[in-house]
This record gives structure tokens, sequence and C-alpha cells, in this order.
């Protein structure tokens, strides 16, 4: 059986010093090679010791622990992150309710259809019209003259265009009034008059909230 | 324990809906090996508390990187721990520079000789420091060791002999400064 050098030796050192399991051939070689070597007995005791001051270092080791500040440090950490993640979600929430509240109120408050409008519009512009065509007329004298009332009294409301209906319950008041030309212009009625400065008097309807709701042509009167 | 890495994806699992008593039993199984490396590793109790509490800390915010698939959590944590160590010794080495030598004035037993040791194993270049501690002070294997340091068996081997002959190198040193002292 060969034995083994000290390069050799020296491969095996750490393994031997650590305790680790050799084969028995192998270990026979080793310590014959250290009865023979007073060098590599000396490396072998200082691996020695190194191994008893690891075995009393871990034994140490073992016992070491983290503070308890760090489990509490972490659980604030938890709460700081679940009450952000909590604020993200809830933002999301909030955003998705609001926009989905914004689409429901313009389904249901927006502007009626072009169709609609057109048939209003159209409904005033029969009112208006006979009444603007008579006012066309070349004045026989300057004199300031009242047109024939438009329709009889009993002519029904034209709603103003672009405002909504009065609800069943929602209470109104009727009220007579003189109003600009222009203003009715403005209200979206078809008035085509070629003094700006007439006057009409009509019926207005006031819903609950003080607005106008629809209009009752009574008459028109120009500034000539 | 072979129902470990089970558990512990269970236990993220629950975490992750928001189970905080989860956390705190997976903090309270893996901080102990955590906390010891780096303790091992930088010597410092305020070091390691640091480094222990940014691996948890960030273990909450990353818990989903975790795949119970690909091995052990406490293996995963070792790799974080590292990192965060690495990241650290690096902050470090841009302001102080390393200091290599120490001295031990008393005379020798065993807790001395270990004394000693802890501060040549903090006076070790990284590589050669991880696999002492890896090896010979958390009593790994060598393929234990291997898969936490992430390298080839036979590389935490060589690593190994070479440090334990740079620590035993040292040690005796000291024992012999110590004897020489003790005679006296």
């Amino acid at each position: 059986m060969p034995g083994v050098n000290c390069r050799e030796f020296e491969g095996a050192l750490v393994e031997m010093a650590r305790r680790a399991p050799l084969a028995s051939e192998e270990r026979t070689r080793l310590t014959a090679h250290l009865e023979g070597c007073e060098t590599c007995r000396i490396v072998l005791n200082r691996q020695l010791r190194l191994s008893a001051a690891s075995e009393v270092l871990a034994a140490e080791a073992v016992r070491f622990s983290a503070p308890a500040s760090v489990e509490q440090a972490l659980l604030r950490e938890m709460t700081n992150m679940h009450r952000l993640r909590r604020r993200i979600v809830y933002g999301y929430l909030g955003g998705a309710i609001a926009a989905t509240l914004a689409l429901v109120w313009w389904i249901a408050y927006r502007p009626a259809p072009p169709s609609q409008a057109v048939a209003a519009a159209e409904n005033v512009r029969q009112v208006a019209e006979p009444v603007a065509a008579a006012l066309k007329r070349p004045a026989s004298a300057h004199r300031k003259r009242v047109a024939k009332p438009a329709r009889p009294p009993e002519q029904p409301f034209i709603a103003i265009p672009y405002t909504l209906p009065l609800e069943p319950y929602e209470r109104a008041d009727v009220m007579r009034m003189d109003l600009p030309v222009t203003a009715l212009i403005a209200a979206g009625l078809p008035m085509s008059m070629a003094d700006p400065a007439a006057s009409a008097r009509a019926d207005v309807l006031v819903g609950q909230d003080g607005r106008a709701r629809a209009i009752r042509l009574i008459s028109i009167s120009t500034s000539n | 324990m072979p129902d470990i890495p089970t558990r512990d994806g269970e236990l993220l699992k629950r975490f992750r809906a928001g189970d905080r008593e989860a956390f705190t039993l997976l903090y309270r199984m893996h901080q102990a090996a955590v906390f010891r490396f780096a303790m091992l590793m930088t010597g410092d109790h305020a070091k390691a508390t640091e480094v222990t509490q940014d691996v948890f800390v960030w273990l909450v915010h990353h818990a989903g990187s975790f795949d119970p698939a690909r091995g052990e959590l406490g293996s995963f944590l070792a790799g974080v721990t590292r990192k965060f160590l690495l990241r650290r010794r690096g902050e470090e080495l841009r302001w102080a520079p390393l200091d290599e030598s120490f001295a031990v004035s008393d005379c020798a037993d065993d807790r001395e000789a270990a004394e000693g040791l802890r501060r040549a194993v903090l006076a070790l270049p990284e590589k050669y420091r991880e696999v002492v501690v890896r090896c010979d002070l958390e009593e790994k294997s060598y393929d234990e060791a291997a898969e936490l340091i992430g390298c080839a068996v036979g590389t935490v081997r060589s690593r190994l002999h070479r440090a334990r002959a740079l620590l035993a190198r040292k040690l005796a040193g000291t024992v012999e400064r110590k004897t020489e002292k003790c005679q006296v």
C-alpha cells in the first residue's frame, strides 16, 4: 500500500480536521504519513484547534435571534403596506363609481335628441311665422302698431328646446311677461324678425326651480 | 421537515391575501437563520438586525417573487440576505478601509480562541468568509453551501480549504503570541 506525500496529505487535511468520514484505507495512509511528518502534524493540530474554536462559535451562533424590535417594525410595515393598498383599491373603486354616476347622469339628463328638438322648433315656427309675416308687412302709417294675437289664447304651450320637461309632481306657474324677441331667438325659438328691438308678450311656464320650460306667444310688437 | 416548502408556500399565499398572522409565523420560522448568517458575516449585532429587517421588509413587498416549486423559502431568503450583505459591504467599502489585522491580548482558552476565530473570520475576504460561515459555523454540507452560495461544490471545497489555511495561520499566530505572553 503506497503512502501519501505532504501535498496529498494537505488535500485531505481539512476533511480530517472537520472529522469528515474517510475510507479506512485512506485514513490508514494518512495516519502513517502523520507518524513520519512533523510539519503535517503541526498543520493538522492547527486545523483541529480551528475546528474546536469553530464548534464553540457555532454553538453560540445557534442561539442568535433577531431582536423583538424587528418583528414590531415588520408588523408596522405590513400595516402601512395594507393601508396603502387599501387606499389604492378604494381610489380605483371611487373613480369607477364616480365615472359610473357621471355616465348615468349624462344618460338621464342629456339634451333631447335632435328629432325632438326639431319637432319642438317646428311647433314654435308654426306659431311664430304668421305673426312675423304680419309684422313684415309695410306699415301704412308711421305709428306703432300692435300685432294681432298670433293664436287664440287656447294655443298650447311650446316647450323651450333643450330644457327638461316638467316632472309629473312638479309645481309650475304661468307668468305673463314682455320679452325681447332676441331672447326668444337665443332660447332656440326660430323667429325670423327683421326688427331686433321687437318685443313679444307671452305666457311663460316656469318650473319649481324657477326655470322657464315652455312658452305661449300672445303678441309681438315692433319698436317702430 | 419535508413539508416546509409547501407550508412556506401556503403561508406566503395567506400573507398575500392579507393574513398578517401568516407572515408573523413565516418570520418566526426563518428569522433566526437570516439573523445568524448576517451576524456571522458582519460580526455586528446592529448591522445584522438591520439586514434581517431589510430582508423581511423586502419579502413583505415582494412576496410574489418566491416560487415554492423552485426551492425552499429558507434558501430563497439566504440568497436575499446574501445580496443585502453584499450591497451593504459595497457601501461600507466605499467609505472605510478594510482592516485585516486583529489582536488578542489575553490568555487563550476555547472561548477566547472562538473569539479570536470570530474576528479572524470577519477579516477574511468575502468569498472565503461565506464558505466558512456556511460550512463550519452553520454546519451545512458542501452541497447545501454550494446551493446557497450559488457555485459549484468543488469551488466551495477549494475556498474552504484556502479559508481554513488562512484562519489556522492567524489563530496559530495568536496562540503563539498568547503563550509567549502567558509564560512571562
